[in-house]
């Protein structure tokens, strides 16, 4: 079931990848359909390989799909050039990952100014944002220091704050608490719900944690390259 | 043990690129090691051929005077019974502008002597060249000169002695492929011919001798040297020969000094190559270690590797070497007939030896390169290997003892060139030191010049800036390396221009000194002081007649044989102008003047005191036509002309002690209103007819003069680019590295939203700032080395004393050249990140 409506955040219209591997191409999304509301939360569940990875990256325009189209806001991804794909990226998406994927030769604060100064924010501005989210965070303290000085929480809490603080539509996010205990992990839901909800952003994380896609409001199952369960809660 | 070294080597094999750069690196530091050698080699065997051919059977020599030795005396000495003697009168012709030895000999004289085998008849000498008598200005050659000059037995040539022409007609060919090679220079004549021609009518050159088997004892030279007059002297042919090639010495050692400073080059780049190849299967080694390979085992399969690769690399080295040095030889052989001995290098003699030492510099290159990751890899725990940042933190903690060892070499260069005093080859050994330390401390000083970059590029760039140049220092293991590879060859450049561009501010001034008259007249030919290089006598009363001429000055200069080798002696008749060319270097002229006019003394020139330790007021031994006499040391002149020296006296001295009234060159100076072109007019109309000499103005002679010195350093510019490209290599594979190495990072920006141009700007700058820290610490190592090129091997080399002087553009140009060559070693690397699909690099992550 596709929706029309203006409040789709992210359209995915029959969306298919695949993969060269030892001279035979390997799909790893087939004709793929989806529709994400603004503001959802919604789960990517699937186990290793099933192309959750690969789904995130179209929808972001890091990866071109061999066919279909995404559109995220009204935006089609899919048919910008390469440059105009990448400023999309830069303004409306933000990127968390499972090994944080800090820069580790910028401090804390340096990492999440980068992505202010892409976006041309005034400098008072970046200032502000940045100490607000790292605030928020509970590392204004640790704006000076270098990403392999924290804890994987710690970073991990660093890579949100990056994630959000150009305040971008969509939030993009792939297994991130599949390297955190527990608590941490619990911590990271926590301020997923504090700072985006608010925002009215949409979230799209990648998982194989059934007890992880249970936080989303929606979750969409993907196996062989297909979304085969399109449920709203997994209850 | 095999399976170990599989692993590892398959791993290079996918990466072709990287095994690339390591190759060329090598290929290219080999290369100029070999080329150079041939170059030298070449140079040197051709001469030694020369020698060799031209010499003959000769064990010693008998010796005169400027002008030679009295005919009568070879008579002389046949009739008190000495037999295995040979009469020789030599000197440089010039044939189609192309010069060479002319050797008159007694065909009868010569059989025992030397073997002038004639083509197609097999006759020798005493068969073929009795044409020698028979024919008017009959010469012999070899076939190979024969063919290049297009001519053939029975063609008639101009020969052009000091500006006259004489008849010459080929006699006969000699074999130039067997028994007469080093023979492709020399053009030999009857004596008589070569005394008519070179102007040394009842003159000799120098009586051959050839004492064989038991007659070589002590007692019989003893006893032949007593037979002779006070103006002749009995010398070692060998060590006569041995003398002329280590003229060139200083010249050789410096090219060789040269080519092995490119090498230097080449073993960090090897260094780098190789230790990030090593580093970079750092997770494969943990999990070697782990499953229970010795460190020994790693060693040896990393020390295996990097042979084959450096096999490779010697190999191709070694090819490109022998291409290179077919061009190298030309300027090295044209510099030293510039400078030297006249000699034609025909083509590069493969030596083996130079080949070996090619291979032998590339393998142990590569063993101390590749030595230092294995044993570096193989000393980690096993759990350690898989972590980048401890390879990091290991090259940080190394820095001080790195810093001490620097340290170390810099102070030792300081004692070797203290307790040296004059040797060359401990120069340069001071010389390496001093480089090879300041490039040690080039990591330290980067590691602590990049926080300061760091925000100027983030005040310019912003925080990719930033990024950037923080790179530089988080990858210090590899980037030091590549740094410190630029460093020194900027530096070469540097030190290069300084001392070249101070040695030439030294040759203008001295120029502007020296040079006093307004016209120089000489006779033409080849060797500034060959005896048949002399103005007729007739024809200088009337040159200095000409009008528009106020007065002149008269020069003579000539060889003589001491008894410390060969000694170049001028001799003057001063215009009052002419006083004041002569820049003492110590003294008062008030006093050394008066004393010199009166034949009381000599001056001798700055490289002439330095290489025989003479200082002003010592006494200087010279062999006169009255036997040999004391003479006193008056002042020491600064003098750029002979790297030799040069022993000046005053005309009427010279005269009164080796009775030859000849003149080589004038100096004419003109009324106030004579126009130097209408005066270079009548003077040469003057000459024409009688001899063609060679009038020129102040201002050709001082643009010649320089012309030469420009092209001297023509090959010093060819190998300081070589080492440029080997750095560039350095540069481009420690930044394609990199560029790897920090491919997850890339594509992390690349996620964020940095455009494939922000990206590629990224490498860029870490380059661009790469480059600039290496001109940086390039330009006060370059100028420390200039010093020690101007201060310790020039003057060791040649003798020279030169005043430092800094050229600025030289030094903004190093800079640039350090910049540019790190931008363009950036283009690749920058080009293959924006290739790279952020998604792929992720995903493989």
């Amino acid at each position: 079931m596709i929706s029309t409506t203006s409040s789709v955040s992210i359209r995915i219209r029959n969306l298919s990848k695949s993969y060269l591997e030892g001279g035979k191409q390997h799909p790893v999304l087939r004709e793929v359909n989806a529709e994400i509301l603004r503001g959802e939360s919604v789960a990517l569940l699937g186990r290793s390989g099933s192309g959750k990875s690969t789904l995130l990256n179209l929808i972001s325009g890091i990866d071109m799909p061999d066919s279909g189209e995404v559109e995220i806001d009204g935006w089609s991804v899919t048919t910008m050039t390469e440059r105009d794909r990448t400023l999309f990226r830069r303004r409306h998406i933000g990127f968390i990952y499972q090994f944080f994927n800090l820069i580790p030769t910028l401090t804390v604060g340096e990492n999440l100014r980068l992505v202010l100064e892409l976006n041309k924010v005034e400098a008072e501005d970046t200032a502000a944002r940045c100490s607000a989210l790292l605030e928020a965070v509970g590392l204004n303290d640790r704006q000076s220091s270098y990403p392999d000085t924290l804890s994987g929480g710690e970073q991990q809490r660093v890579a949100i704050a990056r994630a959000l603080v150009h305040r971008p539509a969509v939030v993009l996010a792939d297994e991130p608490t599949g390297n955190l205990d527990e608590a941490t992990a619990n911590d990271f839901w926590q301020l997923l719900d504090t700072l985006v909800r608010p925002t009215g952003g949409t979230v799209l994380l990648a998982t194989h944690s059934v007890a992880a896609a249970r936080r989303c409001d929606r979750v969409l199952e993907l196996a062989n390259g297909k979304l085969i369960a399109y449920t709203d809660n997994l209850e | 043990m095999r399976t170990v070294f599989q692993a590892l080597a398959s791993y290079l094999l996918r990466r072709p690129g990287q095994l690339g750069f390591a190759v060329i690196g090598m290929a290219v530091g080999v290369a100029v090691i070999v080329a150079v050698d041939l170059a030298n080699e070449s140079a040197r065997r051709a001469f030694n051929a020369s020698l060799a051919a031209v010499t003959g059977m000769t064990t010693h020599q008998i010796v005169g005077g400027p002008t030679g030795l009295d005919e009568e005396l070879y008579i002389d000495l046949r009739l008190k019974g000495i037999r295995s003697i040979a009469p020789i009168v030599e000197g440089y012709v010039t044939v189609g502008g192309e010069v060479f030895q002319l050797l008159g000999i007694d065909i009868f004289a010569e059989g025992s002597f030397r073997d002038y085998r004639a083509t197609g008849n097999g006759l020798d000498v005493g068969g073929s060249a009795l044409g020698l008598l028979i024919e008017s200005g009959g010469v012999l050659m070899v076939d190979r000169t024969a063919r290049k000059l297009k001519l053939k037995p029975g063609d008639g040539f101009a020969v052009e002695v000091a500006g006259h022409a004489h008849h010459a007609v080929v006699v006969h060919l000699m074999d130039g492929e067997t028994t007469n090679r080093g023979l492709d220079r020399v053009l030999i004549a009857d004596i008589a011919v070569a005394q008519e021609w070179l102007g040394l009518v009842g003159r000799l050159s120098r009586i051959d001798v050839r004492l064989s088997g038991e007659l070589q004892d002590e007692t019989s030279v003893t006893a032949l040297a007593e037979l002779l007059p006070a103006d002749a002297r009995l010398v070692d042919a060998a060590g006569r020969n041995r003398a002329t090639l280590e003229m060139s010495a200083g010249f050789n050692t410096s090219l060789t000094a040269m080519s092995l400073l490119a090498l230097l080059v080449g073993i960090f780049l090897i260094y780098n190559s190789m230790s990030f190849m090593v580093l970079q299967r750092r997770p494969m080694i943990g999990v070697l270690r782990a499953l229970g390979v010795t460190r020994g085992q790693l060693i040896a399969a990393l020390l295996t590797e990097g042979l084959l690769v450096a096999a490779v690399g010697t190999f191709l080295g070694v090819l490109l070497g022998v291409l290179l040095g077919e061009q190298l030889v030309v300027l090295v052989s044209r510099s030293l007939n510039d400078h030297y001995f006249v000699v034609r290098v025909t083509e590069v003699s493969l030596s083996q030896f130079s080949i070996f030492k090619g291979i032998a510099a590339g393998l142990l290159a590569t063993l101390i390169a590749v030595s230092v990751p294995a044993m570096e890899a193989a000393s980690y725990a096993p759990r350690l290997s898989l972590a980048r940042s401890v390879v990091e933190e290991r090259a940080h903690s190394l820095l001080p003892w790195i810093a001490l060892t620097a340290a170390f070499m810099v102070l030792s260069a300081v004692v070797i060139l203290v307790i040296s005093k004059v040797s060359l080859v401990a120069g340069f050994v001071a010389l390496f030191l001093t480089i090879v330390g300041a490039a040690l401390l080039v990591p330290l000083i980067v590691k602590i010049a990049i926080p300061v970059l760091s925000m100027s590029a983030g005040i310019m760039a912003g925080l990719p800036g930033r990024l950037a140049v923080r790179g530089i220092s988080r990858s210090l293991s590899r980037t030091g390396v590549a740094i410190a590879a630029l460093t020194i060859a900027v530096a070469e450049i540097v030190g290069m221009s300084v001392m070249v561009g101070s040695f030439r501010d030294g040759v203008e001034d001295w120029l502007g000194n020296a040079l006093r008259s307004d016209i120089y007249v000489t006779a033409p030919g080849p060797g500034g002081s060959r005896v048949e290089r002399r103005i007729d006598p007739a024809l200088v009363k009337r040159l200095v007649r000409v009008q528009g001429v106020s007065h002149y000055s008269a020069s003579r200069r000539v060889w003589i044989e001491t008894v410390s080798g060969r000694t170049q002696l001028q001799a003057v008749r001063m215009a009052p102008e002419s006083y004041a060319g002569f820049e003492f270097l110590g003294g008062d002229p008030g006093t050394i003047w008066p004393a010199f006019d009166a034949g009381e003394g000599v001056l001798i020139s700055d490289p002439y005191a330095y290489r025989h330790g003479l200082s002003r007021g010592d006494s200087l031994t010279l062999p006169t036509i009255q036997g040999e006499r004391d003479f006193t040391v008056l002042a020491i002149y600064r003098d750029y002309d002979s790297g030799q020296g040069v022993v000046t006296l005053s005309r009427a001295a010279y005269i009164k002690h080796w009775q030859d009234q000849a003149i080589t060159s004038l100096g004419i100076y003109l009324e106030p209103d004579a126009d130097n072109g209408t005066v270079i007019d009548a003077l040469t109309r003057t000459a024409a007819g009688h001899q063609a000499l060679l009038v020129s103005s102040n201002q050709e002679i001082r643009e010649w003069s320089l012309r030469i010195f420009d092209r001297t350093f023509v090959i010093t510019d060819v190998l300081y680019w070589l080492a440029m490209i080997v750095a560039f290599v350095g540069v481009l594979g420690a930044v394609l590295a990199l560029s790897l190495e920090r491919g997850k990072e890339l594509a992390i920006l690349r996620a964020l939203g940095m455009t494939r141009l922000q990206v590629a700007s990224l490498v860029a700058i870490q380059c661009g700032t790469m480059g600039l820290l290496a001109g940086l610490l390039a330009l006060p190592v370059g100028m420390l080395s200039g010093w020690l090129l101007i201060h310790v091997i020039n003057r060791r080399a040649f003798g020279w004393q030169i005043d430092m002087t800094v050229p600025g553009d030289a030094l903004v140009a190093a800079l640039a050249i350090a910049i540019l060559t790190a931008l363009l070693a950036s283009l690749y690397p920058a080009w293959r990140v924006t290739r790279w699909a952020p998604a792929a690099t992720l995903r493989e992550e």
